[in-house]
């Protein structure tokens, strides 16, 4: 895989390449020329053996030529034709023995042998010349005698033959030593030739695997080009390709349906004509332009645009795209809608302001109330200070004997002003609990209704109780007014417990994971309470008990109910006459804050 | 022996004057009692301006106030008084129809010496007095003779 890779990238050296070309290509034909050359010099040799033998063979026959006219010239010595066709047989032998000297120049037997016979022919020219003389002289006894010696024929016949046996076995020799080469280089080139066969085999499957992988490249790049086409048509946001002189180059349908709804052609257009000239703002295309020039992206530039389309607010977002041949950048342009997204901040800072007012409306009326029972408490009181002071100084003054009703009629006066300013007192304090902010921090219970218990000493003392405290541990809220909570409810717990020889009460915490709260309860075996009335145990100045049996304003319950409520909690009771009373509140593991009360 | 000072009570109602001179005259002080109708009236006592330019020197032994007055409030009162250096170092023991707890968390930041509330009983305001470290030393001139 590796290896084909580094193929595909054409990784190999071009000189190995070439020596591989050279290998396959270059040395076969070398073989073949050594080959053919090889068969034109055994060719060679045969031509110019058979030449050689062919020039012996006329030599011998222009010899015989030559011994048969002289011997019909002995029977026949007027004949003269037959001293031509002697003279011609000579000059063909000459001519014969003087080709056979050059044709085996490189032969040295061969040579010596030709010149062998070159003497014994010219010793039979000279043997001929004295038989033509006798002839001549009429001597055709003397000129028969002297050609009736054979030996001479003999002789020359021999060496002829001999010679030609000799050329034919060199030719012999020279086409073995031929064929046994060209046997080898036939060798050589068979094996080449499977070499070859395998080089292109192999360099037509790595083809083909080139081929196949480059294929599957291109399959993978359309894919990968037909998703990014699909996600760029389908994608919402409004996408455009500028070119460097902000001109469309490409945008997505989401494009054209905001900023060519009449289906105009934008293609090739500025981008600052499209759209009705919406883009055609002096800031974003100095942005546009310093992000083509120096690289800056632009990073939500926002517009409010009044398109084709509708008025939109909308985000601008563009970046520089390098060009495919890196010599050009072009301009990547979003448009992101967020008119829903400004609309609805638009609606949020119209609430905020509606609310803010409201706010300002309760917080004057807050403040109205804040003077209103300030006046109250200052003003209502005064008279009746003095309704109290006063019949007590008409009481020492008159100084009545023990006994006398004015007396007793004094004693109401004074207690009726004093109660009326407890009434007044606990009213306004339960008015300003609606009001005053609830703290949140970390409230240790078990040390607050410590606390509480050490301030109802005076209410617990001479009696026998029994308290059952179970670990309370800490929340979340205002330890100001949770520890009225627990004044009032121990102080009720006290109150309704002072008829029972043994007072029980009992105080223990449970965490409600489920509703993630923290649920106290406050359980006595005091007098109790009919559950027929429990809707009017938390209602201001609502009592249960005639006042004569049991000390109080009616307005305690109220303030744990208004205090409870405050933090997010809720405050429950359950009992029936006789069975003492069981009160519970709850209170949130994270408070909601200050929440709004509208109890009265 | 020193002079006795004065005792500045500055109360607009009439009754709870009343009462509040009853109660120093049966606590049976030797301080002489000086009334002013509202706060701009105790401050010109004070500055010895106004209606008081004619009084003899000499700074009161403590100030009672009460909180709601014509013109100028208590609470105005010992403002003034606290950023005034001629006044800073008089004792104020502030007199309230109310236990208002912003009454009496103003009066503290104010710089008060006690809070009473009215009506003003007298072992209260002697403990109130007592607690301010002044009874013995300003207050408990010789009582007057029976």
């Amino acid at each position: 895989m590796t290896r084909m890779h580094r193929l595909s990238r054409g990784g190999w050296p071009l000189l190995l390449q070439l020596l591989a070309v050279a290998a396959v290509v270059v040395v076969p034909w070398w073989i073949n020329q050594r080959l053919l050359s090889e068969t034109l010099v055994a060719v060679d040799w045969v031509t110019h053996s058979s030449g050689v033998t062919g020039r012996a063979a006329q030599l011998s026959s222009s010899v015989r030529d030559a011994d048969r006219a002289l011997l019909w010239l002995t029977l026949n010595p007027d004949l003269n034709e037959l001293r031509q066709q002697i003279d011609d047989a000579r000059t063909r032998q000459v001519e014969a023995i003087t080709d056979l000297a050059t044709l085996t120049a490189d032969s040295a037997a061969q040579s010596a042998r030709v010149a062998e016979i070159r003497v014994l022919l010219e010793s039979r020219h000279a043997d001929d010349d004295r038989v033509l003389e006798y002839i001549s002289s009429g001597d055709l006894h003397m000129a028969r005698e002297l050609l009736a010696n054979p030996a001479s024929m003999g002789q020359m016949r021999r060496l002829v033959e001999g010679f030609i046996d000799a050329e034919n076995a060199l030719l012999a020799q020279r086409q073995a030593v031929s064929e046994r080469r060209r046997g080898r280089f036939s060798w050589a080139i068979s094996g080449f030739a499977a070499l070859q066969l395998l080089f292109l085999s192999l360099v037509v499957g790595l083809a083909a695997r080139q081929q196949r992988r480059r294929t599957e490249l291109e399959v993978q790049s359309r894919d990968a080009q037909r998703r990014a086409e699909l996600v760029f048509n389908t994608i919402r946001k409004p996408i455009v390709l500028l070119d460097g002189e902000l001109r469309v180059l490409q945008h997505n349908p989401a494009f054209a349906m905001v900023y060519a709804p009449g289906g105009e052609e934008v293609v090739g257009r500025p981008l600052r004509e499209i759209g009705g000239g919406v883009w055609d703002e002096a800031g974003l295309l100095q942005k546009l332009r310093d992000v083509r020039f120096l690289g800056r992206e632009l990073w939500d530039h926002e517009m409010h645009q009044q398109t084709p389309s509708g008025e939109r607010d909308v985000l601008v977002n563009a970046s520089r795209m390098a060009g495919a041949a890196g010599n050009d950048a072009y301009l990547l342009l979003t448009a992101a809608d967020v008119s829903a997204v400004r609309q609805a901040e638009r609606q949020i800072r119209e609430l905020n302001d509606r609310l803010e007012s409201q706010v300002a409306d309760v917080t004057e009326s807050n403040r109205e109330l804040e003077a209103f029972s300030y006046s109250v408490s200052h003003d209502l009181r005064a008279p009746l200070r003095h309704i109290g002071a006063f019949a007590d100084k008409l009481q020492k003054s008159l100084d009545l004997p023990e006994g006398d009703r004015a007396r007793h009629y004094m004693r109401v006066i004074t207690d009726s002003a004093a109660r009326m300013g407890r009434l007044i007192d606990d009213l306004l304090v339960y008015s300003r609990l609606g009001r005053t902010r609830i703290g949140a921090e970390p409230v240790d219970m078990d040390a607050l209704v410590a606390e509480v218990r050490g301030m109802l000493a005076p209410e617990q003392a001479g009696r026998r109780i029994a308290w059952q405290v179970t670990p309370l541990g800490r929340v979340q809220g205002d330890s100001g007014t949770l520890r009225l909570v627990w004044q009032n409810l121990l102080g009720n717990a006290l109150k309704y417990t002072a008829k029972e020889e043994q007072a029980l009460i009992r105080v223990s915490h449970a965490f409600d994971a489920a509703a993630a709260e923290h649920v106290f309860t406050v359980a006595d075996n005091g007098v109790g309470f009919d559950m027929a009335y429990v809707d009017k145990l938390f209602g201001v100045f609502q009592r249960l008990h005639p006042a004569e049996q049991f000390e109080g304003t009616g307005i305690g319950l109220a303030n744990v109910r208004r205090i409870v409520n405050r933090h997010g909690g809720r405050v429950w009771a359950e009992s029936s006459p006789g069975a003492g009373a069981t009160f519970h509140f709850s209170l949130p593991e994270r408070p909601v804050g200050a929440t709004g009360d509208n109890t009265p | 022996m020193s002079k006795i000072r004065t005792i500045l009570l500055a109360e607009d109602n009439p009754l709870d004057a009343e009462l509040a001179l009853d109660a120093l005259r049966e606590a049976r002080l030797a301080n002489p009692v000086a009334h002013a109708v509202d706060g701009a009236d105790a401050l010109d006592w004070l500055r010895r301006e106004g209606a008081h330019a004619g009084r003899p020197k000499g700074d009161p032994a403590v100030v009672l106030l009460d909180i709601k007055m014509p013109r100028m409030d208590g609470l105005e009162v010992l403002r003034v008084m606290r950023e005034d250096p001629a006044l800073r170092h008089i004792p104020v023991v502030i007199l309230s129809s109310s236990r208002e707890e912003s009454d009496l968390v103003r009066s503290w930041d104010l710089g008060v010496n006690a809070y009473v509330v009215k009506p003003v009983d007298v072992s209260q305001f002697f403990s109130a007095v007592q607690a301010l470290g002044h009874f013995w030393a300003v207050l408990n001139e010789p009582a007057v003779a029976d």
